[in-house]
Formats: C-alpha cells, structure tokens, sequence
C-alpha cells in the first residue's frame, strides 16, 4: 500500500516535471497570441498597392485634417482661418482666453505640429523608401504631397524637421532645416517629382494610383500642373528675401510644358472626402463654433460680391437678413452675443487645397516681377477673378464684376459691442477697388491682386494667412484684446505660432538650434524668414 | 505547439482526477469513520484520522504526550464517537471548528475576570445543571468544555450542543471551544442554562487562507492579511459586494463610481502604484477571477472606448457580479510578499474570496431578504431667487442665469426619486458523506433615484463536492451564472446625462412644462421631437433653437436616449485533490470564466445636433472575456523532527485571457441623418456614411512554474522562502520572453509568547518581517505594436499608419515591484485587547512609461520601462472588547492605514522626452480644467489646472477692464506649458471604527470611518458658477458683489469688488480656474447601521429568524466638498477625485429578514 502511494508520488511527479518542461517549451507561440489580429503588416497590405496608396491616401487627408473634426478645428480652424480673417468664433474659448486674442493654447496648437508629424511625414517618408526605383511614380507622388503638406507647417512655424527627418543625432535630437533650408529641400523635392512624372505622363504610362487619388483621378498631367503651381506659390513666397532664388524656381514653373493649373471648373486641388462632412460644416453648423469674419463682410459686402451668398449665409434674428461677420480677437462674455451672425454655407465634402484661381493671381504677381513666361498681369489678374466666378458657377457676373472700379470695402459695425467698430478713414480699412488699374503703384496692383487672391482662396486660411502676413494685404482688422502681454504688437498682427511644449522636452538642443535661426524668441511676434514686412 | 501545453497539463489533470483515493478539507458535517488501530501513538492516530476526514488536528506539543499509545476498533462510527473514544483513552478534549479538531489538555482553566459571585451563605446546593450551547445562527456547537469556574468540576457538550453536570446554583459556568468567545453563565435555581456563543472573529482567522489556496496558521504567516468573513460583509449589502469592504479594512481603498448602483468600484491595497494597473487581483477559491471592466470614462465629457461625444459609459465590473451571500470568508493579502505566489498579476496585492461549500447532513435552507430605500444625501447647492440673464423671445434667451430677482420654484429636488433595492437570497446546503451539494440563488433588484434607471441581477449558483476512492480523491465542481441588466445607468460627463440639463435649467421658465412635454409634435417631419428651453425643432429659426451640447431636457435623456448595459455571465471550476500520502498530496485546478457584455445607447431623432444625427444615433458595443487557467500543486508537509517541520508547494498554470474582445458597430455624430429610418435601432438602420465600427482584441498567456517552502522550528519560528518564474506572451519579439521572469519572497516570523514567558496580561505576541520581489508583465502587443491599424469611421475603412513603438535600442522589460514589511501581532487581556500592526515601503521600478518620441524620429511615442513609484504606510488594527457580561457585549475595533505615495523617479536622462518634467497621462485636459499626470517628483493621481488667476508680487489679483461690459474681469494666466499641481485625492489616512453590541437576542452594529486629507476638484461646481445657478452666486450677488483686493495694472487702480457674474463667469464654466474648485476631501461618515433581533420562535423545522434594520451611508459627520469625495467619474486610472455631474450620493435604510431551515 505504502508503496504503491510512493510509486504513483513518482509517477505524478514526474508528470508535473514534464508538463513544466512542455510548458517552458511552449514560448513559441507567444508570438502568435502577441500580435494583434486586427492590425495590418506591411506584407498583408502588398495587394493592390495598398502598402503605397494607402498611406498617401492618409498623407492626403490630413494635409487639412479631415477626421476627427475637432482637430481639424484646432490644427487650423482656431488660428489660421481666423488669422486671414476668413472667420471668426463667437465661442468664448477657455473663459475667452485663447489663440483668438493672441494666448496661445498649447493642447491646440500641439495638433498644428503633431498631425503632419504623425500623418503626413511618417506615411510619406514610408512610400518614398519603399517606392523609390521600383513605383517611381508613386515616389514622385509622395514627394509632390509631402511638399504640399509640410510648407504648410514650415509657413506657420518656420524652421521644421524636414531633409534630416529620421534621422537621430548622437544626443537624441532630430536637426531642423532653417526655413531656406526647408524651401530648397522643397524645391528639390518638387522639381525631381515634375521630371518624374512628366517622363511617365510622356511615356503614357498606365496610371497607377488612381484608386488612391481622390484629386485627379490618378492623372500624372494633372499632378504636374498642380506641382509647377504649387512650386509657382512657394517660389512668389520668398520672391521678397530671396528675388533671385525666387525668379529660378517660379520661371521653371512658368515655363513647363503642361504648364500650371487654370480651368476654374476642372483644375481646382479638392479632396473628395465623402462619405465624411466637411469639418466646416460641423464646426459652423451643429456646433455653432465658427461664424464670418469682420473683413470678409467688409470686402464682399462693399465690393457686392456674389460669392457672399456661396460662402455664407445671412444673420440670425438679431441683426437678420443681412450679412454680418466678428472681428477678430474680441471680448467675448457668452457665446450667444454673436452666434447669431454668418454662418458659413454648408459646403460639399470636398476640402480645397489649391485653385486654378491661384495659379492665376500668383502668375499676375509673377508678371510684376516680369519673370519669364508669365504673361501680362492685368489678363492674368482678370483670369483669376474668371476662374474663381467659374468655380463658382457665376460666370455671369464676371463682366460687371472686373469693370466695378468704384466699390470700396465697408466700415465696420458690430451691432453688439461698438467698441469693435471700423469707421471709415481707419488705417486698416482698405480702400483698394476691384477693376484693374494699369497705371496704378506696384503696391496698390499688388494689393489688388492679393485682395482678389485672398476672396478666391476662402476657405483656405492657411495659405490667405500666409499671404497676409508676406504682403500684408488685403488690409485685416487688429484684434481688439490682445492677451500676448506684449509677445505680439497688436497692429503687427501674429506672425507664427510657437513650437509645442513637446519639442522642448523631447528634441531640446535642435528646437533651440532652431529658434536661433528664427532670430527672434518662439512668440507668435516673431517673423518667419520669408516674412521682411 | 499550442496544444502541446495543454495537453501535458490536460493529461496531468486528468490523472490527478482518476488516480487512486484521497482525502479533503471538510465543513462542519457529521463525518463516520472507519479506524482500526493497535498500540499506536496518538500522534499517527490523529494522521491517520485527517487523510480518512480531511481534519486536521491541531495540538500543543510541549502540552500533549504525543507518544501515548492507542487502541481502536471503530466501523462506520461518528467522528464524535471516535473523538469520545480517543478522549476517554487520553484524557484530551476534542473541540470541531469546520474542519478543525483542536486538541486541549483537560482542565485548563482561564483566568476569566469575572466579578466573583458571593454565595448567599445558605451552604452548598447541589443540582442537575443542564442546558443547550448553540452559535449566533442557532445551531448547536457540539464539544464545548463547559466548566465550574474554580473547579476542576466540568464535562463536554454532545452532538446536539447539550450537557449536563453537577454544580451549586450560583456558581458560575464557564463556556469555551476554539472560534468562539469564552462565555460565563451563573447558575440560577432551575438548573437550566443555555448559551449562545459568539463567534470569536480573531480565532476565525486563526487559519486563514493565503497564496494559491494554502491554508496557514495565521500566527506563521510572515505578512500582514485581513480576513473578514461573509456576515459582516452580508450584514449590510451594497449591490457591488467589495464596497462592502469600505471602513473594515486597513489600507483598503475603494472608490465607486459616480454611476448609481451597480456600478464598478476601484480597489486599491497600499497605494497606486503602476502607470498601467492598481487594482488587485481577486482569486475565487483559489482560482483567478477575471475583473475586467468593459467601460470606463476617459475624458470630462464622459468618453469611453474611444467612441466620441457619447455618454459615459460605467461598464460595471467582474467582481460585482459575485452574490454577497455566497460568501464564506473574504482574504486580503496586501503586500506583494503575501502574493508573490501569484506572480505577475498580484503585484497589486490579492483579494482571496472562498466560497460557501455544500454540508453533508440535514438539509439547511436559508432565506434572505433585504429592502433598502435609497434618497438622495448630497445635492450641489443652488440658487433659484435669480432668474435668465436674457429673457426668452425671438431667440430662446441666455442660457446663464444672471438676471433678475423671480423666486422660481425649486425644481431639482422632486426630480430625483426614491430608489429602492431588494436584495433576496435563498441558499441550500445538503448532502451525503461521500457528496455534498451548496445551490444558492439571489437576485438583486433596483430602482435607482434617477427616474426609469433600473438594476437587475440574478445569480446561480451549484456546488458539488465529491469524495472518492476511499476517500483519497476529492473533487469539487462549481459552477456561477449571472444574468445583470441595467438601464439608463448614469454616465457621467457632460454629455447624454440629464444632469447638466436639470442643474442649469434659467431660473425663471417653466420646468413643469418641459417635464411634463419634453417632446412635441413637429409637423414638417410629422413626428415628436424634444422640446427643451432652446430646443424647439417647428421653429422656423432653426439655428437659434437647436440648443447646445451641454444641456438637454432631463427626460428626453431619460427617456429618449436610454442606454442598456446587459451582462451574461459563467463562472465554472474544477479542483481534484489527491492524497498521496500522509505528507503529500497533489491538487490540480481549471476554471473557464466568460462573459458577454452588450451596451446600446438608443437616442431618438430630436437629441441634440452636436451629440446625434437628425434620425438619431445608435451604438451598439459587444465584448466578450474569456479567461481559462489551470495548475497542478504538489503540497509536502512533513515533520523532520521533533522540533523541525517543513511544508513545501511546487507547481505550474497556466492563464489564458481573451480580454475586451470588442466590436463596435455605430452611428457617427456628424453624420447625416445618421440612420436611415429615424428612430429604429438597428445595425441594417445604419446609413453607408454613417458607420463606425472598431474591432479589438487582447490577447495574453501566462505561463508560470513555482514553489515554496515554509520551515517552522518549534512552533515559534518559521521562515517562508517562495520563487516563481514567469513566461507572458506580452514579452515576445523580446528576450524576457524564452528567460521569463524570476522573482522571490523570503519572510520570518517569530512568536515571541511561545518562545519566551511574557507578563501574563499578554496572550499572543509576535513580530515578523518579509521581503519581496514581484514582477508585472506589460501591456498586450506594446513589445511589437502592428505597422497599421484600421478603423471605419463615418463609412471611410482606411488603414493608418503606426507610429508609437517602443523605444528604438531597448526591449520592454517587466515592472519590477520590491516590498518590505514588517509587523507585530499582539492579543492582551484574554484576547480583548488584539492590535497588529504594519510598517511596509513598495517600491515599484521600470514603471511602463509612454514618452512622447522627438516627431523627427518618425514615431510619436516611445514606450520603454523606467523610473520607480514608491509608498510607503503604516496599518493598525485595534480590536476591543470593552464590555462583556452575561447578556451584554461591546466589540470594538478601529483600523487606521496611512499611505505616502511618490514618484521618485520617471526620468530617464539618456532618453530624450524622458526628461523629469516629461508626464504620464491618466486623463489629458482638452479643452477643459482637469487634467491628472504622473510626474516625477509628484504623487500618483496628482490633479493639474491649466488656467490660474493672475496676482501681482503684493498678492492682489490682477484685473482689466473689458471694453463690452466696461466693468472689471480678473486677470487670467494660461498655463499651456507648465500645467500647476493643484492637489491630489487620495488621502492622508483613513480610519474606520466599527462596534457591535449584543443583547440577549437583539444585535446593534455600527460602522463610522473617515477619509482624512486629499482634495478633489468639482467641475460641477465650476459649470453651475459659470451659469449663475449655484447658491455661492446668489449670495454673491445678495452681497452686492465678490469681494477682491485687487489691482488695474492698466490704470493704476485699486479695485475691491467684482461684479459677480464677471467673476463667476471668468473663474467658472468647464475650463474654470481648477484651483478654485478643488475641496477639502476630508469625510467621515456613519458608513454602515445594522439592528437585528432573533425571533423568539420555536418550531422543529424553523432553525433561526432573524429582522433587522439596515442603514448604509447614513450621513456625513463631516464633508466640505459639494459631492462624496468617495464617488469619482470613473474606475480605471484616470478621473480620479472628480465629479463631473455624477449621480448623488445617496443614503439608504431598509429592513432585512433572514430564515433559516
């Protein structure tokens, strides 16, 4: 009996020993139960191209975020779109100190840098070393969106990361490009994927991402057209630090081939985000947090624009029926004082990057500049105005529209607080008129190309913001509260947004490296480098 | 190779089941033996006898002649006949405590202090002295040594707990067995004396249960535990069991939810201490209970799951799910040496429950029945003298209440309901020698103050015990049901809750009115839609009138947008015991726990726009929980000598999860309409551009070998030595996953009372110390995070691209968890004076930190294993008896725990973004004022503002003129960059003091207990400021104005008063100024009130009736925060210490009845 109880202690035991070893042993598929099933690997994303299209398509989306909606509201809607004085928020913000009156709010701005960091580079930086000598066309494509992308956030802060991304320094940091630094980069970028695509366009090359574009269709043409105007834009940017780089660059861009962007129906950069809403009509219509601004009521309503009624609606109840905009960086106490004026017109779900429109008023300031192949200014200016009517579908209108060489911009009123008033005479009411003049000053044919550009552009504040802050017009109204204490002079208008909390503590040396460059402190006071106003 | 694992277990599972005979622990059943032995020493008698029962003997060896010799002939016999026998031979006495014999020397008398009785002098007087000895419940204790105090005059209890003997009236009758508190009883001239005897709870835990089942002396354990058993956690029930263990433990913490009844709560052992989980585990006789949550609130609008602007959603949890009558005993190992054995998933301690078990014998029916009424205790104070800022017309008016005197009429108190809670449970408990049956069924069922809120749970639950093969194989099956369902929980947050609506109605319109018509009819879409003050969908001004996400009529809430969280739950285990030999035994275990948790959240055509579609807005959430484990155990116990024994455990387990295996299938709020046909909820309903749906699975195994050993010399010494090496598959792709992860505890103990002679007041003392290492896995795929992941949101499917993974050059590592403590244990005057006493520091390094990586890098996050989390406390327990006579009894006890908790370090200099200011996130601030970081150098659930008030260097606040109102406004600071520490809520000491009084057959018991120190912070407060609807604006404006020392920089000028509304709007609202609205968390409460009178009733088939009164929550003695500091928005790691339009605490008195048969 005892023994027996020995014998089956031993058997039992040296079960235990062995399913402990089987168990040791078992590590193997530990792999397995430690991936995620739900998550993709670049081998399972190889069909179709998906691999490449795909994050492109990511890389596309998030030029203007496009989901989830509040950070598109904070990546641009709450600086820049209110920057260019497209709009303005009737929501007191954070007790109504915010970006709006020039106090930055980190947990905003932080998406301005993070979402192209993580949505923009990243995908595309992934495409480029996958696709290179292998796809060369989606290479090229990578690159033109890039460009696209990233000269948004060099054009917001300056100095970025850029040709010496990921790329990791012996102490950690990531180097940052100058902002020359990044605009050559940029030029590169732009002028090697207009050669690339070209050869593939002039070969008729299958196209190869059309599934992905939801642009042009996959059209190689196309691209490089929206390529040569996009390198046209950058190149008139810096036109005033850098005439000689500048005249290079744009002249390449005048003088190829398929030359720019110019039919307002066909031509214009929109990405079809459908099924998705456009951020704008949800932060405009069930939010109520974005209503038009005191310029643009100022310029439509003065010049009798009909684009007023396709951009926005008219007032509500207390001064309804007529169009009425916010003036910038107000005291606000409660949402209700202002959240009865213009609202933006539902728009399609299509987020507009570029315009023909634009590729004409950039060729007009081209032609002050007399760089080659840029045609007349005064034809290229009135083809502008055309495209954007086109765009619009009032091309009726066009005709009495160029010859109005009387209507002048609006004072301003603000039925609710009259502290905010612009009354005539004001420095900062513009009294540029619409016709061409040919014997007017460069600066006034500049004002008036810039004005034209500024109304094309909506609702693009990021690239009106730009523009501004290089030409300073079309003539904007300072905030009246002004929270910067004293980091942004008010009638200087804010420059550029500073660089977010988390590069100081993650890539501290370069973002230090970085600023120096700027030559001024990281406030929103300081000009970026192309800005010499 | 999956299966080869399993296999090699299955088959020593199977094995263990079909090999040959054993034995098991047993209850308190009649148990007959068969035992022939001749001239054997006791010693072998009594090891002979506990592998045939499954007894054990306990026995003072300097005491008893262990060597004397025995002979018995017993067939089929009563354990008490064998026991008569043995005792007849010995002279021993023999006392049963459930699966205890304890074994004294006959005539021990105590030296009971009790005032000596003068005899009248009339000389002796002899007589028949007889009577019944029976437990609290009624049922008669057999083996009591009843005495004649004095004398070595006494006899034994039999069978049926009744006695008789030979005393003198007057004389005094001393009653005494293990477990129960010695009694005395004067001997009156009838001769008959019966005695109740009380449970003595100190000698209960006199064994307690530790680490994987092990059941050990508590007087050799090396660590500090708390055993509390089933009635006290019964006694006065709360519908989630483990908020029962508020204010009776030492170091406990436990947090509820701020969702009602049902909801989940956040248990914490001697502080956080982990970036990743803090919650202990909870091990169900003796296997792991999932405790998983399936919801929990993420930010202050109340989002879960990642799924935005929805409700809050409390997914309840694992542990709620268990039927509070089931319960036998609960076991709370706190410190990471008493859990080393479970390895990596207690590093945050253990929570032991052990089970009720079927009794063989008659069968015993119990019956318990409790209702409970439950009314609001804590509202937030407001005003209702000052009505709408602007007056409603054309647009609905200002939704702020800054205008003039209209004495509107209190709406918000009739609002709430009194809620009601039944709580009824029948148990049965019956069986044979050979198999015992336990069936329970309870069912718990609410109406919650919020109107339609409703609870309901029913749980099952069947109990087989098995004894076989001559008794040397037990087996014991259990399987659990739970059916819950729970509609319109509250979510907390701001959005879908009908709180905000209903505390910021403008003071002045017609609540009545939108209560009683919160929908109308609209005739352009020719169906109702709600009706609130600034909801009006037939006006034609649409955009003045489609209200604002902050606020909706309280009722559409309720009963337009109703949420339902249903869970189906089973439980089920199998443990086989085998008894090799006398000194060894091998126990193998499975257990399969799954649930299945489905929310939906219904909100009809009409919510508001920014939260719902115009055809309304379906979610529609699944998750399932799977968790399988299974071990095998060797135990050794044997004694070496005379003065040396040894235990020894080595095994293996297994532990597979499946967790929050979710699906998400929803309507997006921008869509539009959302759903194709308003108001039907279904999947088909969803609109193509609509859709959002999310998919997601952890998946985890663990793999462990361990063992232990416990040498004890003498009886007064022991030494503990435990070694556990873990394999997790969250380590693959890293070399900790091949080498796993080893950790240790060592731990000693020495019982000074046996070892040396103390002053003779002291009955028990002892002093012990212990070590320990622990090491915690990480989180499921952060090794090797996929390159891309996919979501569908408003219909678009697209992959995105991953950029979080760990830091390039490092493999994730284990969290490593080092503790000490040490302790003293100490029974004085004849064990009415208990206090133990705990000194412990935890220190937790390679904390799982998430760094923000330089976005250069090409990722956003880096993970890596860094820094050290430390606390450090102490715990005492008190328990007095202070007062003790015939019919009287006072039981006292306090338990007192202090817990400092800081980040030493989480900062890694080598690492950039790793730098000492570098945070981890537990909630992020948005675009509101709470925000909660670990940090270095803070505390763990640190609360950060983002806003502050500007002050110049003499302290007086800073003001500006604003041009609209030209009247003044404070200066406010932003603090982006630098967010400021504002407090934290966990707090500085606890104390709980609990006190029983008994009566004859009438029971008062009480428990008050505080939480001292710590601060929460109110955003309620803060939004209500903003709107003008709480009481402190009112009295501002009463006052004529806040009064300020401040100062116009601008012009040069001293201001003393602000206007209240510029003030209160300025400082208020969601993004307030947190360091206004942070309180004092300070609160001591009468927690727990319980009367119960034992009916007079005599009846064969009637055992025990018992009626009382219950009270839980009763009132605060004390509480300056606007909300119980006790409730939080959420469970998991983040929103803790906030309130954000949570439900009310309520308080709640009932009656209950209990039935024995």
């Amino acid at each position: 009996m005892k023994k027996n109880n020995y014998k089956s202690t031993l058997k039992s035991l040296g079960i235990a020993v062995g399913a402990a070893c089987l168990l040791t042993a078992c590590t193997k598929n530990f792999e397995n139960i430690n991936t995620n099933p739900y998550d993709y690997s670049e081998e399972e994303l190889a069909k179709d191209f998906r691999y490449l299209g795909d994050p492109l398509v990511q890389v596309i989306n998030n030029v203007y975020s496009v989901d989830p909606v509040w950070v598109a509201q904070v990546q641009q809607n709450l600086n820049a779109d209110v920057y260019s004085g497209y709009m303005m928020s009737p929501t007191p913000f954070a007790g109504n100190v915010n970006n709006l009156n020039y106090s930055f709010i980190d947990g905003w701005n932080t998406n301005i840098w993070s979402v192209p960091y993580t949505n923009i580079m990243p995908p595309s930086k992934f495409v480029i070393d996958r696709a290179y000598g292998k796809f060369n066309d989606f290479y090229a494509w990578a690159k033109i969106l890039r460009v696209l992308g990233m000269h948004r956030v060099s054009d917001i802060y300056g100095p970025i990361i850029y040709s010496h991304y990921g790329e990791i320094n012996e102490d950690g940091s990531i180097t940052y490009d100058t902002q020359e630094e990044v605009y050559d980069a940029f030029f590169a970028d732009l002028s090697e994927a207009i050669d690339t695509l070209t050869a593939f366009e002039n070969r008729g090359a299958v196209k190869a991402f059309t599934q992905f574009d939801k642009v042009y269709g996959g059209s190689y043409k196309k691209w490089v057209q929206f390529a040569n105007t996009l390198r046209l834009r950058l190149a008139i940017r810096i036109s005033k630090v850098a005439p000689a780089k500048a005249k290079e660059q744009g002249e390449a861009a005048l003088t190829h081939p398929f030359g720019l962007l110019a039919d307002g129906a066909t031509d214009n950069t929109l990405v079809d985000i459908a099924p998705l809403q456009h951020p704008l009509n949800v932060y405009s219509g069930s939010w109520g947090d974005i209503r038009m601004g005191a310029p643009m009521e100022s310029f439509l309503v003065g010049y009798n624009d009909p684009r007023i009624s396709i951009y926005f609606d008219t007032a509500k109840s207390i001064i309804g029926g007529v169009y009425k905009g916010i003036r910038n960086g107000i005291a606000i106490s409660s949402k209700d004082t202002y959240a009865g004026f213009s609202a933006l017109k539902p728009v399609e779900s299509k987020v507009q990057l570029m315009t023909a429109a634009e590729a004409w008023f950039l060729k007009a300031e081209a032609a002050l500049y007399d760089w080659a192949n840029a045609g007349n200014a005064q034809e290229d200016y009135e083809k502008g105005i055309l495209a954007s009517f086109t765009q619009h579908g009032l091309v009726a209108n066009y005709a009495d529209y160029i010859a109005d060489n009387s209507s002048k911009p609006l004072p301003y009123n603000d039925p609710q607080n009259p502290g905010n008033n612009v009354a005539i005479g004001n420095a900062n009411l513009s009294t540029i008129t619409i016709a061409w003049n040919e014997g007017a000053s460069q600066a006034e044919k500049l004002e008036r190309i810039i004005t034209q550009k500024w109304i094309a552009t909506f609702p693009e504040g990021c690239e009106a913001w730009a523009e501004f802050r290089r030409t300073r017009y079309p003539k904007l109204f300072p905030v009246v509260v002004n929270n910067s204490n004293g980091a942004i002079p008010t009638e200087q208008f804010v420059r550029r947004i500073s660089y977010p909390s988390s590069e100081y503590s993650t890539n501290k040396s370069a973002v230090e490296k970085a600023v120096a460059s700027l030559g001024g402190p990281d406030t929103g006071g300081t000009p970026l480098w192309w800005d010499i106003n | 190779m999956y299966a080869c694992c399993t296999v090699g277990l299955v088959l020593a599972l199977q094995l263990a089941v079909l090999g040959p005979a054993s034995a098991a622990a047993k209850s308190q059943e009649d148990i007959s033996v068969s035992i022939q032995v001749k001239n054997k020493n006791i010693e072998d008698v009594f090891a002979t006898l506990s592998a045939k029962t499954g007894l054990s003997f306990h026995y003072d060896k300097s005491e008893c002649n262990v060597k004397q010799k025995i002979t018995l002939n017993c067939v089929n016999e009563p354990l008490e006949e064998v026991l008569y026998q043995l005792s007849t031979q010995t002279g021993l006495k023999f006392t049963r405590k459930n699966n205890k014999i304890i074994v004294r020397l006959p005539g021990i008398a105590g030296n009971n202090a009790l005032k000596s009785v003068t005899l009248d002098g009339k000389g002796s007087l002899v007589i028949n002295v007889k009577g019944t000895v029976k437990d609290a419940k009624g049922s008669p204790i057999p083996g009591v040594t009843v005495m004649v105090k004095g004398t070595n005059n006494g006899t034994q209890t039999g069978p049926g707990g009744t006695y008789s003997l030979q005393a003198n009236v007057g004389e005094i009758l001393v009653f005494r067995s293990m477990g129960y508190n010695i009694k005395e009883a004067i001997i009156p001239t009838s001769g008959l004396v019966d005695v109740v005897l009380e449970d003595n709870v100190k000698a209960l835990s006199e064994f307690v249960v530790t680490a994987l089942g092990i059941q050990k002396k508590s007087k050799e354990l090396t660590y500090a535990t708390q055993q509390l058993n089933g009635d006290e956690l019964s006694k006065v029930k709360d519908a989630n069991v483990i908020n029962s263990l508020a204010g009776k433990a030492a170091g406990v913490t436990i947090t509820r939810s701020a969702s009602g009844i049902g909801g989940s709560a956040r248990v914490v052992l001697r502080g956080n201490k982990s970036t990743r989980e803090n919650q202990p585990l909870y091990i169900i006789d003796g296997v792991p209970m999932a405790n998983f949550s399936p919801a929990q609130p993420t930010d202050v609008w109340g989002q879960a799951n990642g799924i935005a602007v929805t409700g809050g959603r409390d997914g309840g949890d694992g542990i709620s799910n268990i039927n509070p009558d089931d319960i036998e005993t609960i076991n709370i190992l706190k410190g990471a040496s008493a859990a080393a054995l479970y390895g990596s998933q207690a590093a945050n301690g253990v929570i032991i429950i052990t089970t009720k078990k079927g009794k063989s014998g008659r069968v015993r029916i119990d019956v318990s029945s409790d209702f409970t009424v439950e009314s609001v205790m804590k509202l937030p104070e407001l005003q209702y003298k000052y009505g709408q800022t602007e007056k409603p017309g054309a647009t609905p008016g200002t939704p702020e209440s800054w205008g003039e005197v209209v004495n509107a009429p209190n709406h918000v108190d009739d609002f709430f309901n009194k809620g009601n809670t039944w709580n009824n449970s029948i148990s049965l408990s019956g069986g044979s020698e050979k198999a015992q049956t336990y069936f329970s069924y309870s069912n718990t069922n609410n109406k919650g103050i919020l109107p339609s809120s409703e609870f309901k749970r029913h749980t099952l639950n069947f109990r087989e015990s098995l004894r076989l093969l001559n008794d040397k194989l037990t087996v014991d099956a259990n399987i659990t049901f739970v059916n819950q369902k729970s509609h319109n929980r509250l979510s907390p947050g701001i959005y879908y809750n009908p709180l905000p609506g209903l505390y910021l109605f403008p003071r002045g319109q017609d609540f009545d009115d939108y209560a009683t018509h919160f929908e109308g009819f609209v005739p352009s879409r020719n169906f109702d839609l709600q009706r609130w003050w600034n909801i009006d969908y037939s006006n034609p001004d649409a955009d003045n009138w489609r209200g604002r996400d902050d606020q909706q009529n309280p009722y559409w809430v309720l009963y337009r947008t109703a949420s339902d969280d249903n869970r189906d739950r089973a439980m089920t285990s199998i443990t086989a015991k085998y008894q090799l030999t006398d000194w060894l035994n091998v126990q193998a275990r499975g257990s399969f726990d799954k649930s299945y948790d489905q929310y939906e959240l219904k909100a009809n055509a009409g919510t508001q726009i920014v939260i719902a579609p115009a055809n309304g807005r379906y979610i529609n959430e699944k998750e399932r929980n799977t968790q399988l484990y299974a071990d095998l155990i060797f135990n050794l116990n044997k004694k070496l000598s005379e003065n040396w024994r040894i235990g020894a455990t080595v095994g293996t387990s297994i532990t597979d999860t499946k967790m929050h295996d979710r699906n998400m299938v929803g309507v997006n709020q921008n869509a539009s309409p959302g759903l194709e046909y308003a108001n039907k909820f279904s999947i088909a309903n969803i609109q193509a551009n609509a859709l959002d749906a999310q998919h997601s699975i952890q998946r985890r195994q663990l793999q462990a070998l361990f063992g232990s050993v416990q040498v004890g010399l003498k009886d007064y010494l022991f030494l503990d030595l435990t070694g556990r090496n873990d394999w997790s598959s969250t380590f693959a792709f890293t070399p900790t996953m091949s080498s796993g992860f080893f950790y240790y505890s060592a731990g000693i103990t020495n019982v000074i009372s046996d070892m040396l002679s103390l002053p003779s007041f002291i009955n028990f003392a002892k002093i012990r110390a212990s070590y320990a290492q622990v090491g915690n896995d990480i989180a499921p795929y952060s090794s090797r995070p996929g390159q891309f992941s996919q979501q569908i949101l408003s219909g678009v499917g697209r992959v995105t691209f991953n950029t979080r993974t760990p830091l390039p050059g490092i493999y994730m590592k284990p969290e490593k968890n080092e503790s000490f403590e040490i302790g003293f244990e100490t029974r004085m005057f004849d064990d009415k004076v208990n206090l133990d006493f705990t000194y412990y520091v935890n220190n937790n390094f390679n904390q799982y930190m998430e760094v923000p990586a330089p976005v250069g890098s090409g990722y956003t996050i880096y993970y890596l294993n860094l820094g050290n989390i430390r606390n450090h406390g102490v715990e005492a327990m008190l328990t007095l008896t202070p007062l003790r006579t015939n019919n009287f009894r006072w039981n006292s006890s306090f338990n007192f725990a202090a817990n400092r908790n800081k980040i030493v370090k989480l900062s890694d200099p080598d690492v950039p973004g790793a730098s000492p200011s570098n945070m981890f996130t537990l909630t992020q601030f948005g675009v509101n004022m709470y925000g909660s970081f670990i940090r270095e150098g803070g505390s763990w659930g640190d609360i950060y503002a983002n806003r502050e008030l500007a002050y110049n260097d003499e302290g007086q606040l800073l003001v500006k003129l604003n041009s609209q109102t030209n009247r003044y406004e404070p200066v406010i600071n932003t603090l982006s960059q630098e967010p400021k520490k504002v407090g934290n809520p966990n707090p500085d000491f606890m104390l709980g003091w609990n006190n029983s009084f008994d009566y004859k057959d009438l029971s008062v018991s009480f428990l008050i207990d505080g939480r001292f120190g710590g601060k929460v912070m109110s955003v309620t407060q803060s939004v209500l400021d903003a709107y003008g609807v709480s009481k402190v604006t009112a009295n501002a404006r009463d006052n004529g104005g806040v009064p300020v020392n401040a100062f116009d920089v601008e012009n040069d000028k001293a201001v003393s008063s602000l206007d209240p509304r510029d003030y209160y709007f300025n400082v208020g609202g969601r993004a307030g100024i947190g360091e206004l609205y942070m309180y004092d968390a300070t609160s001591i409460r009468l927690r727990e009130l319980a009367i119960s009178y034992k009916l007079p009733l005599k009846a064969k088939w009637l055992r025990d009736v018992r009626l009382g009164i219950i009270g839980r929550n009763l009132f605060f003695f004390k509480c300056d925060a606007p909300f119980d500091p006790e409730l939080s928005m959420g469970t998991g790691n983040g929103l803790q210490g906030i309130d954000v339009f949570g439900l009310p605490a309520t308080r709640s008195l009932g009656v209950n009845l209990k039935v024995g048969f």
